[in-house]
C-alpha cells in the first residue's frame, strides 16, 4: 500500500466530520485545542477582571468601582484564571501532547474528552454569565463560610460559584482520570517507565494529585450548597457545624492545587531546555524524584494557608516545616535545568526568552513562599498584599511564562508555521518589564500593611505611590500579552513554513506532519530508547512508510496498542469508540440541571438528573462489547493479539481504578468532616444512642457483601473458563449479584426515610443523612451497572468470549461494600463505643 | 529476574508511609489536645509529645531501612547502558528511584517531626 492510500485509509477511520457534525468529534487533537482556546478566551476575561481591579487601586479613594463590584471583580478573577484557565488550558496542551509524545494514536477515551470539553465550556459559560447579570460570586475565590452562607451571601452570587465551579470540576476530574490512565496503558511498546518523557511523568503525578485533591473541594460545595438550598447544617457553628471545616476541605483541594498547575509547567521546562541547550536532561532520575516527591509533600501544607485561624502552634509547625521542606525537590529540577543548560550548547530562540523569566521569576516566588511558610512572619503578612505578590510570582511565573514558552515551542503543530522572532521578544520584554513593574512593587505595597481585598485606601497611608506603579507597570504587562497574542495571530498567515521537526527535539511530537494528522501515526513504532528522534532520526520515514505495527487501517476500526504500565510490554489493541452526539447531548443536560438548580426549580432538576442518567446509562449501552463497536471481531489484528474487549485488561479497567480512587478521596474526606466535626466543632452534639441503630447498617453491608461474594464468584470462573467459551450461568449469577443490591439500597431508602434524622437542626444529622445519601446513590448505581451487565450477557454481548466488562465493574461493587462497611464503623459501631 | 526492591509499588510506598504518619501526627495533637488536653506548663515534656516522638522515630527508621535495601538491589542490577533488556534497566530504574524516595520520607519524616522536641502541643 503507498504512503497515500494509507493516509487515505487512516484519515477516512480516524477523521473528524466537517459543517455542524465537527461537534460529534472526539479527536484529541480537535478536542484538546478547542479546551487550549477557550481556556485562553477565559484567560482574558479574568485578565479584564485584573485590570478592573488595578483600575480602582490605582488612586487613593478611588471611585472606579464600588466595594461591591470590587468584591466580585476580585473574586472572578481569582476563580477564572485558576478554575476556567489553569487546569484546563494546561490539561488541553496534555491532553494535545501526550498520545503524540508516548507514540500513540489517541487518549484512551476520546468521548469522555469531548464530555469533558462540554461540561468545561457550559460551566464556563454559566459561571461567567453571572457578571452579566451582575450576580457575580463575590466572597473570594476561596469561598470561606460564613461569608458565603446564606446570612451574608443571600443571593445566587455564591451558587454561581458552586454549581459552576462544580460543573466545571467534572472536566477537571474527567480529564485528570483520562490522562493518567492513557499514560500508564498506551505508550509505545519499548517505552518502559525510565524511557518514558518528563512531561509525561509531570502530567502523571498531577493528574494522581487531581484525583485526590479535587474530591475534597467537590464535596465541601455539595455540602455548603446543601446548607444554603436545603438548610442543612455543615458549617453553621450555632448548629454544630464549623467554618473551620470549609478552610480544610477548600485548602486540602487548594494548595496542592498550586503545584496542580506548577508540575504540568515544570514538564514543559524539562521538555524545553534539552532542546535549546542541544543535550538530554541532567539528572533525569532526580527529576523524577522531585516530581513525585512533591506530588505527596505538597499535601501536607494547606494548614499554612489557615495559619490565623487559631490551630494550636506545635500543629501549625508540622505544616511551616512541611511548607519549607517542599522546597528541596523544586530545587533540584532547578538546578537539574541549570546543569542541563550550562553543560550544554544553548541558543536563546523565542521559547527560551519564557524560560529564562520563569527561571527568574519564579525562584523568587519560591524564596517569599519559604518565608510566608514561616509562622511568625506568615501572622505579619497575611492577608496583605505581600501574599498577592507571592502568588503572582509563583503561578504567573510557574505557570503562565512556561506555558508561553510552550505555546511558541509547539505553535509550529498547530499552524505548520514557525514564530517571528522579533515581534515575540517584543511581546516578551514588554510583558516581563510590566509583571515585574506590577508585582515586585506589590510587595513593598504589602509590608506597607495595605490588605488584601479592600477597595479603596485613604492617602497618606505611603501606599499612593506603590499602587500607582503597579496599576501602570500592569497596564503595561496587558500590552505585553496583546502583543504576544497577535504575533500569535499574525504568525498563522504570515510565519515561515516550519520544516520537520524545526527545533531539532528528540521527543516524539516531531515525528509526524505539521500539522498532524487525526491519526498521529500511520504505524506505531518500537520505542526501546530515550530521546527517540535523537536516536533513530528515521524513525518519521519508517513510520510514514508503514514499516511498523497496526499500519493497516482497512477493517475500519480505531485502534492503537495497549501496553504494561510499567515496562510497556504490549498486551492487547485498544479499540476506541468514533464521534458521538452522545458527550455534546449529556453535557447540555447537565448545564440544564446546573440552570435549574441555580434557579431553584427543583422539581425540574429531578426530572432532567433521572433524564440525564437515562442519557449516560444509553452511553454506557452502546460502549464496550456492544456490536456497534465491534469489540468482538478478530480479524485484522497482529499475531497473538487480541481487542480489549476480549481480555481481563484494558484502560476502562485502568479508569475505574482511577474514578474508585477519587470517590474513595471524596468519601474519606466526608468521614474526615464527621470527626473533625465531633472532635473540634464547638457546639457539635452527638446523641446518646445512633439515630440509626447498630443492625441496619450492617444488615445491608451484608447484603452487598453476600453480592460481592457471588460477583467475585463469577469473575473467577469467567477467567477459569475463558477460552473454553463456557460461561453458562453467568447472566443468572449477576442478575442475582444486582437483586442483592437493590434489596440492599431498598433498605438504605428505607432507613434514610425511617431515622429521625433532622438535617436542617444539627451538623450531626446532617453529616449522616449526607452520608446516607452517598451511599445510597452508590449503591443503586452498582446495582444498575451489574443487572446491565446480566443484560449484556444475555444478549450475548458479554461472557467468556469477552470477559472485561465484568471485570471494570467489580472493583465498584467492593467499593460500595467497603464504604458501607466503613459507613457503619463510623456512624453506629463507634458511637456506641463512646455512649458506653 | 525477580527483585522485590524493584517492585513498582515502591514508588510511592515511603512517601505513602509519610502521609499517614503526617495525619497520625497532626490528627494525634488535635485529639489530644481536644480530649485530654496537658498543662500547658509541661512545655514539649508531655505524654502526647513522647508518643508522637516515639511513632516519629519508628516510621523514619523504617522509611531509612527502606531506602537501604532498595539502594542495595540498585547496585547489584547492570546500568542501563549495560542492561541486557529493558526490564533489568526498568528494575534498576524502580529499585534507584524507589530508595531516593524512601529516604526523601525519611528526612521529611524528621524534619516535620522535629517540633515534637521544642514546642508544647495544645498552645
Amino acid at each position: 500500500m503507498s504512503d497515500d492510500a494509507r493516509h487515505d485509509k487512516l484519515q477516512e477511520v480516524w477523521g473528524n466530520p466537517r459543517g455542524w457534525r465537527a461537534l460529534s468529534a472526539v479527536n484529541h487533537s480537535t478536542v484538546a485545542l478547542r479546551f487550549m482556546v477557550t481556556g485562553g478566551v477565559f484567560f482574558l476575561i479574568a485578565g479584564l477582571m485584573g485590570m478592573l481591579i488595578r483600575a480602582q487601586l490605582a488612586r487613593p479613594n478611588g471611585t472606579f468601582m464600588g466595594a461591591e463590584a470590587y468584591n466580585q471583580a476580585f473574586t472572578m478573577h481569582g476563580t477564572m484564571m485558576m478554575f476556567l484557565f489553569a487546569v484546563p488550558i494546561l490539561q488541553g496542551l496534555a491532553a494535545y501532547l501526550l498520545p503524540k509524545m508516548l507514540g500513540t494514536r489517541d487518549l484512551v477515551f476520546p468521548r469522555l474528552s469531548a464530555f469533558g470539553y462540554w461540561c468545561y465550556l457550559f460551566g464556563g459559560i454559566i459561571f461567567t454569565s453571572s457578571l452579566l447579570f451582575g450576580l457575580a460570586p463575590d466572597a473570594g475565590w476561596f469561598m470561606y463560610t460564613p461569608l458565603s452562607s446564606n446570612v451574608y451571601s443571600p443571593g445566587m452570587n455564591a451558587d454561581f460559584w458552586l454549581l459552576g465551579i462544580t460543573f466545571v470540576e467534572i472536566s477537571t476530574m474527567a480529564a485528570g482520570i483520562e490522562i493518567a490512565a492513557s499514560i500508564l496503558k498506551t505508550r509505545a511498546p519499548g517505552m518502559a517507565l525510565y524511557r518514558m518523557p518528563v512531561f509525561a511523568w509531570s502530567m502523571l503525578v498531577t493528574s494522581m494529585m487531581i484525583v485526590i485533591g479535587f474530591p475534597p473541594l467537590i464535596l465541601g460545595s455539595l455540602l455548603l450548597e446543601l446548607e444554603r438550598a436545603a438548610g442543612w447544617a455543615f458549617f453553621d457553628p450555632l448548629r454544630g457545624g464549623d467554618p473551620l471545616l470549609w478552610a480544610h476541605l477548600f485548602w486540602l483541594f487548594g494548595h496542592p492545587e498550586v503545584y496542580i498547575v506548577f508540575l504540568p509547567a515544570a514538564g514543559v521546562v524539562s521538555t524545553i531546555v534539552p532542546v535549546f541547550a542541544r543535550r538530554s536532561l541532567v539528572g533525569y532520575s532526580w527529576v523524577v524524584v522531585s516530581l513525585i516527591s512533591i506530588g505527596f509533600i505538597s499535601f501536607g501544607l494547606w494548614v499554612h494557608h489557615m495559619f490565623t485561624l487559631g490551630i494550636p502552634a506545635l500543629a501549625q509547625a508540622f505544616f511551616s516545616a512541611a511548607s519549607m521542606l517542599v522546597g528541596i525537590p523544586t530545587g533540584v529540577q532547578l538546578f537539574a535545568w541549570i546543569a542541563t543548560l550550562w553543560t550544554g550548547r544553548p541558543v536563546w530562540r523565542a521559547p527560551m526568552l519564557w524560560i529564562g523569566a520563569f527561571l527568574t521569576v519564579f525562584v523568587a516566588g519560591g524564596l517569599t513562599g519559604v518565608m510566608l511558610a514561616l509562622v511568625p512572619f506568615n501572622w505579619q503578612v497575611h492577608d496583605t498584599h505581600f501574599v498577592v505578590a507571592h502568588f503572582h510570582y509563583v503561578l504567573v511565573g510557574g505557570m503562565l511564562f512556561p506555558l508561553l514558552a510552550g505555546i511558541y515551542y509547539w505553535l509550529p503543530h498547530f499552524s505548520g508555521r514557525m514564530p517571528s522572532e522579533r515581534l515575540s521578544k517584543i511581546g516578551f520584554w514588554i510583558t516581563f518589564i510590566g509583571f515585574n513593574g506590577t508585582f515586585l512593587v506589590m510587595h513593598w505595597t504589602g509590608l506597607m500593611g495595605m490588605p488584601r481585598r479592600v477597595y479603596t485606601y485613604d492617602s497618606g497611608l505611603g501606599w499612593d505611590v506603590p499602587n500607582l506603579v503597579s496599576s501602570v507597570f500592569s497596564f503595561m504587562m496587558a500590552f505585553g500579552i496583546a502583543t504576544v497574542l497577535l504575533d500569535i495571530a499574525l504568525h498563522f498567515r504570515f510565519g515561515r513554513k516550519a520544516p520537520p521537526n524545526p527545533w531539532n527535539a528528540g521527543t516524539m511530537e516531531w515525528a509526524m506532519p505539521l500539522p498532524p494528522p487525526s491519526y498521529n501515526f500511520a504505524s506505531q513504532p518500537d520505542l526501546s530508547m530515550h530521546d527517540p528522534l535523537w536516536a533513530e532520526p528515521s524513525l518519521p520515514d519508517t513510520i510514514a512508510q508503514g514499516r511498523h505495527a497496526l499500519a493497516d487501517a482497512s477493517h475500519g476500526r480505531r485502534e492503537m496498542l495497549g501496553t504494561d504500565p510499567i515496562n510497556a510490554q504490549v498486551r492487547e489493541v485498544i479499540l476506541l469508540p468514533t464521534n458521538s452526539w452522545l458527550p455534546l447531548v449529556s453535557g447540555l443536560m447537565l448545564s440544564a440541571l446546573c440552570i435549574l438548580l441555580l434557579l431553584k426549580q427543583y422539581g425540574l432538576a429531578v426530572a432532567v438528573a433521572v433524564s440525564t442518567a437515562v442519557v449516560l446509562l444509553r452511553w454506557s449501552w452502546l460502549n464496550g462489547a456492544h456490536p456497534t463497536m465491534r469489540g468482538g471481531e478478530t480479524h485484522g489484528l497482529p499475531t497473538g493479539l487480541r481487542l480489549h474487549p476480549q481480555t481481563f485488561d484494558g484502560p476502562g479497567l485502568w479508569g475505574m481504578r482511577l474514578t474508585l480512587m477519587a470517590d474513595a478521596a471524596l468519601y474519606g474526606s466526608l468521614v474526615f468532616a464527621w470527626f473533625f466535626l465531633w472532635t473540634v466543632a464547638p457546639s457539635f452534639q452527638p446523641p446518646a444512642a445512633s439515630p440509626i441503630g447498630f443492625w441496619p447498617l450492617l444488615g445491608v453491608t451484608l447484603v452487598f457483601g453476600a453480592g460481592q461474594l457471588l460477583l467475585d464468584a463469577a469473575l473467577r470462573r469467567l477467567r477459569r473458563v475463558r477460552d473454553a467459551g463456557n460461561d453458562h450461568g453467568l447472566s443468572r449469577c449477576l442478575a442475582l449479584t444486582a437483586g442483592c443490591g437493590f434489596v440492599g439500597s431498598a433498605g438504605l431508602a428505607l432507613l434514610l426515610a425511617v431515622a429521625p434524622l433532622q438535617p436542617t437542626l444539627g451538623a450531626h444529622d446532617a453529616t449522616l443523612a449526607f452520608t446516607l445519601v452517598f451511599l445510597l446513590v452508590h449503591g443503586v448505581l452498582a446495582s444498575v451497572l451489574v443487572a446491565l451487565q446480566a443484560l449484556r450477557v444475555s444478549r450475548g454481548y458479554v461472557g467468556a468470549h469477552a470477559p472485561f466488562e465484568i471485570a471494570v465493574v467489580a472493583p465498584f461493587w467492593r467499593f460500595v461494600t467497603g464504604a458501607l462497611a466503613v459507613a457503619w464503623a463510623a456512624f453506629a459501631l463507634l458511637p456506641m463505643g463512646f455512649a458506653r | 529476574m525477580k527483585t522485590p526492591a524493584a517492585h513498582p509499588w515502591h514508588l510511592v510506598l515511603g512517601l505513602c508511609v509519610w502521609a499517614l504518619w503526617f495525619l497520625a501526627v497532626y490528627v494525634g495533637v488535635s485529639v489530644s489536645c481536644a480530649v485530654v488536653p496537658p498543662p500547658s506548663v509541661q512545655g514539649p515534656f508531655t505524654a502526647v509529645n513522647a508518643g508522637l516522638l516515639l511513632l516519629t522515630i519508628a516510621t523514619a527508621l523504617g522509611l531509612a531501612w527502606g531506602s537501604v535495601v532498595c539502594g542495595r538491589a540498585m547496585r547489584r542490577l547492570p546500568t542501563e547502558s549495560a542492561a541486557a533488556s529493558t526490564e533489568a534497566g526498568q528494575h534498576r530504574f524502580i529499585a534507584g528511584i524507589s530508595a531516593a524516595l524512601y529516604g526523601v520520607a525519611a528526612v521529611a519524616t524528621v524534619f516535620v517531626g522535629l517540633p515534637l522536641l521544642a514546642m508544647p502541643p495544645c498552645v
